[in-house]
């Protein structure tokens, strides 16, 4: 038996030793188990073997043992897959909770040997960047501003966590959501946030990210928060899970908004008062839905809000298509990522839904992009984007 | 090959060529030069003819979830990836029962268009992934959860289009007739002809290349009702096995150690312990009415209680009520296709999966469960009969760790080869190393015909090279 | 927030409540739970075993591990059960504390038998046959139920209840009947 040899200073070791004697290639991961439906992005788009999850799994053997040379052929096959996790769901093998894993960690290798995906260099330089620290590449705010505008205190219970995504880009659902906190009467503030490095690290551009969790930890920490929520399902995978990867420890709770929202209702804290008379379909994120297993909440919450139709796209929940911006494939293969977009748009249109909803401001972001590119006749709304249109009751 | 297939139907790259160099077997890996992935038969035929120019070795593959190695290149050449585009369900023939479908076709994706569409027809699942081949399940003789009554896959087979060596679409059985393309209702037989069928059938892609068959499907009959068969002693398998199929009773029995059912539910390294039985056996009967269902288990119970007068310990229990208290993960070896989940929690599988004869069970029993404790192995063998128990399959089966246990496990398997091949067991999907055993003890006669057959088909040995040895 | 502390059980330290009160989530209600400073028990340790028997019996005990009546009726009964199921082999079953663990053959110094038939066990657990019906007709057969006639109501609770549970769930497919099952 030949010896195993991986770097002891890659975050993801224990994940590439996994990929040596887990799998079986049997096909499971390729498609929805029992629905026998088309599920992997990457699959579907590029069809040889390597771009499936069995593939790369054996992609890194091939690697670490030297039967397969680093060169740059190997960019497109480690690269080109969202981390959706379809095939983390599909597989019915020991090492499939794993999967994802393993790809973030043979792209952590892939980094240090070649270099990052196509255009993915562009990520780090500019969060990075000591006036940015966002993916984005706008220059950095601080919230002040925003704090100020709100009128919201320096110390808080909650912090609320924004992201890059809802604060350079998704400033709707942003604004809506300290809307939406304000009126419930939550004691929270803003902090001074850099990247949460979710799209570092899908990307295996890991060499910053726990210096950032670090900062953003204390600048919690300096708030006297000891609860922190955030209305991005990216952000809230990152701060649930990789944190904890990354060595990068704290003692506050994490939520998501749902959870906060699924909360007030439940104990009649908040009750809607006005009506939304439209028929809407709800996309799940695969960063709250396959990646944290959070299905329900975001329904039952849609349910109560008088006058909505909610109604189902045919492959939801954890057979949910992907919305195609994560795992960098967004800025490393942008005319695919909305290629996967519009064929989510389409099973959306086929509820016969107005309102194609998520819960991420990113799968928004895309899914808008793609809406665009279509025909434009969905509206692509975020849930806080919903709820800042009605009239609600909170009792404090 | 760009030409041929377009640029993003075409990959030399190292990265995509390597998973296609392996398998889940023992079978040394081999990295192909090219991967191709066909959209219709004209592109096949053009690559054929290429490669019979310039003696590029073809190697078809669909999923590679054969147990044999055989979409390994072994010596290099081109894989034609049928699994990505050419897997269309062309049409059902409702009235003659039979599916004409494309290479690329699984077992689930049919399920799942007979479930919907055809619910009254049903096909023959093997103990594989619903993402394996129906086409190439057939071709190699699969047998099935319909097995004992209808027998190996390879029967089912009404007709095939073949693109032979000179690149020339051949079709073959009832749908001969026709200069063009046939009609996809003429399907729907085999003979009364010469044959042909057969110079495909087990054959492992060295004659030709599928582009369509037509396979049989069967009523599906309302009711259902599995059993479960205990039975005590090592050997009292073997004379159920052998009455149970002339009985004309069930649609299939699926036997296997009791070492495996207990793999089935999460034990990785499971002891059979002397008071537990040797075997259990899913028996599954299906029928039209309920007068019927009670005639048939009437002869089922008189079976077994006359097998006990003669010594056996054999039981009955219903087998939905038992797997729903003993584990309802044992039901994945009955509700096919299914990810037999014990199968895919190691990385490497492989069997010495045979047709054998009936008489010798007691005797392939014995002496296998020794040669697995000799190897501290346990013993993990499936069984089944075919065709109102005309023959039997014998099948002891080997998970491990490809990485850190191979070796030691090729040791098992050879021995176990060695063994069945002496008592007249035929493997199917067979391995190099398998065939050349066999080869030593296959009479000259069969072993010329074979070599004039394949050089006759496939004069420049480009398809699927080194199988058989060839 | 909802905070899983066993599964089957929530709690949630809420930030609607007072601090470092636990309350238990059912129901879409919120029950205020007095503790006491009493250790809560909220599910029942069954030792993966590796016999045919045993691996039932586990299954059988698994599906109500963290049911509040199957915790209350195992907790502290510390006994030994011995359960042949015919035609196979004789199972102990020991109850200590809050563990179940099992041992093939007949333990010595058991508190109950019990003999029964796979047949008459299905038929019970599936609701064909009531088991005094099934005692009086002699298909179940019982010993030592003389020192101690609470056993015959706790084995009853345990074994019986736990089996017809079992059996009336309708889902036969295992992915349906686990969540996040593989």
């Amino acid at each position: 038996m030949t010896e195993i040899k991986i770097d002891d200073n890659l975050c993801g070791k224990k994940y590439l030793q996994m990929a040596f004697d887990h799998c079986i290639r049997c096909s499971t991961c390729k498609y929805s188990y029992k629905n026998f439906e088309s599920m992997c992005p990457s699959g579907e788009k590029f069809l040889f073997e390597s771009y499936w999850a069995s593939g790369k799994i054996r992609t890194v053997r091939g690697l670490i043992l030297g039967e397969l040379e680093w060169n740059n052929d190997l960019k497109d096959a480690i690269f080109a897959c969202p981390t959706c996790g379809a095939c983390m769901d599909s597989c019915q093998a020991p090492h499939a909770d794993y999967i994802v894993d393993i790809i973030e960690a043979l792209r952590e290798m892939a980094v240090q040997k070649i270099g990052p995906g196509p255009n993915q260099e562009k990520l780090l330089e500019l969060t990075t960047n000591k006036e940015i620290y966002n993916p984005y590449g706008e220059l950095h705010s601080t919230n002040e501003n925003l704090k100020k505008m709100y009128e919201l205190p320096d110390k808080a219970e909650w912090v609320y966590f924004i992201g890059c995504t809802s604060n350079y880009r998704q400033q709707k659902i942003r604004d809506a959501t300290i809307r939406f906190l304000k009126r419930a009467g939550i004691n929270f503030t803003l902090i001074d946030e850099h990247c949460c490095t979710s799209p570092l690290i899908r990307t295996g551009q890991i060499g910053c990210s726990k210096e950032f969790m670090e900062y953003n930890i204390a600048q919690i920490k300096n708030a006297d928060a000891s609860k922190v929520i955030t209305s991005c399902a990216g952000c809230y995978r990152t701060f649930k899970k990789d944190f904890e990867k990354f060595g990068a420890k704290f003692d506050f709770e994490v939520y998501h908004t749902t959870e906060l929202i699924k909360e007030l209702l439940d104990s009649e804290k908040m009750k809607i008062k006005s009506e939304y008379n439209k028929t809407v379909t709800y996309h799940d994120p695969c960063h709250l839905g396959r990646h944290m297993r959070i299905y329900d909440i975001p329904r039952e919450i849609y349910k109560q809000i008088p006058g909505l139709k909610l109604v189902e796209m045919k492959k939801n929940r954890n057979f949910a298509w992907c919305c195609g911006a994560g795992g960098g494939v967004k800025i490393g293969y942008p005319e695919w990522a909305v290629e996967i977009s519009i064929e989510r748009i389409k099973q959306a249109k086929e509820t016969n839904a107005t309102v194609l909803s998520s819960v991420c401001p990113f799968c928004i972001t895309n899914l808008s992009n793609a809406n665009d590119r279509f025909n434009g006749d969905l509206e692509i709304l975020d849930l806080l984007e919903i709820l800042d249109q009605l009239e609600i009751e909170f009792e404090r | 090959m760009i030409d041929i297939f377009g640029a993003s139907n075409v990959s030399n790259k190292q990265v995509d060529l390597y998973p296609y160099s392996y398998d889940m077997t023992e079978n040394e890996p081999h990295m192909p030069d090219f991967v191709v992935i066909p959209e219709n038969k004209e592109q096949v035929i053009e690559l054929v003819k290429f490669c019979n120019k310039y003696l590029v070795p073809i190697v078809p593959y669909i999923s590679g979830n054969n147990v044999g190695g055989l979409t390994i290149p072994d010596y290099g050449g081109i894989i034609v990836d049928f699994g990505k585009k050419m897997n269309k369900i062309l049409h059902i023939n409702e009235n003659m029962m039979y599916a004409l479908l494309e290479p690329g076709v699984t077992f689930g994706q049919l399920k799942k268009h007979l479930d919907e569409n055809y619910p009254h027809l049903r096909y023959s699942y093997p103990n594989a992934p619903p993402y394996a081949s129906v086409i190439g399940n057939a071709l190699l003789s699969g047998m099935t959860n319909l097995a004992t009554k209808i027998g190996s896959m390879g029967d089912a087979i009404n007709g095939l289009e073949v693109i032979t060596a000179d690149g020339e679409i051949v079709r073959i059985g009832s749908c001969f007739y026709g200069k063009e393309d046939a009609d996809v209702e003429s399907w729907w037989g085999r003979g009364p002809i010469p044959d042909l069928v057969g110079l495909f059938i087990n054959w492992q892609g060295m004659t030709g290349l599928i582009t369509k068959a037509s396979i049989q499907l069967w009523p599906n009959p309302p009711i259902k009702k599995p059993y479960l068969g205990i039975f005590f002693g090592l050997t009292d398998i073997a004379p159920f096995l052998r009455e149970i199929g002339k009985a004309e009773i069930v649609d299939d029995v699926v036997a296997f150690s009791i070492e495996v059912a207990k793999m089935e539910v999460g034990i990785p390294e499971p002891t059979r312990y002397p008071e537990e039985p040797a075997f259990s056996a899913v028996i599954s009967i299906s029928a039209q009415t309920e007068n019927m269902l009670k005639a048939k288990e009437e002869i089922l119970h008189n079976i077994v209680a006359e097998l006990n007068k003669k010594g056996t310990n054999i039981h009955l229990i219903d087998y939905n009520e038992f797997s729903k208290l003993f584990n309802l993960r044992a039901r994945t070896i009955y509700e096919l296709p299914a990810v037999i989940l014990n199968l895919v929690e190691y990385s490497g599988l492989t069997w010495f999966g045979s047709y054998a004869p009936t008489h010798k069970f007691e005797e392939l029993i014995e002496k296998c469960d020794l040669l697995f404790k000799k190897h501290n192995v346990p013993s993990y063998i499936m069984m089944k009969t075919l065709k109102n128990s005309h023959l039997g399959i014998f099948r002891p089966i080997f998970r491990f760790n490809k990485f850190t246990d191979q070796e030691r496990m090729m040791k098992l398997v050879e021995e176990i080869t060695d063994t069945c091949l002496k008592m007249g067991c035929i493997p199917y999907k067979t391995p190099s190393w398998m065939t050349a055993k066999m080869r030593e003890q296959i009479n000259d006669g069969w072993l010329n015909l074979f070599d004039k057959l394949k050089k006759c088909m496939d004069p420049n040995n480009i398809f699927n090279p080194g199988r058989w040895n060839t | 927030m909802l905070r899983t502390l066993k599964k089957g059980l929530y709690y949630k330290r809420s930030f609607f409540y007072k601090k470092n009160t636990i309350y238990i989530y059912k129901d879409r209600k919120f029950f205020r739970l007095n503790i006491k400073n009493e250790k809560i028990i909220t599910m029942i340790n069954i030792q993966f075993p590796d016999d045919l028997i045993s691996l039932s019996l586990y299954n059988i005990f698994s599906y109500r591990k963290n049911d509040r009546k199957f915790i209350k009726s195992v907790k502290d009964w510390n006994k030994k059960i011995v359960l042949h199921v015919e035609p196979f082999y004789p199972v102990t079953v020991i109850f200590q504390g809050t563990d179940i663990r099992f041992e093939r053959g007949e333990h010595e110094g058991f508190d109950m038998k019990v003999k029964i038939h796979i047949n008459t066990m299905l038929d019970l657990a599936f609701g064909r046959a009531d088991p005094f019906s099934a005692m009086g007709e002699g298909k179940i057969i019982m010993e030592g139920l003389g020192s101690d006639s609470s056993l015959m109501v706790s084995f009853y609770n345990i074994f019986m209840d736990s089996m017809m549970t079992v059996a009336s769930d309708p889902q036969l497919h295992y992915y349906e009947i686990k969540e996040g099952a593989r």
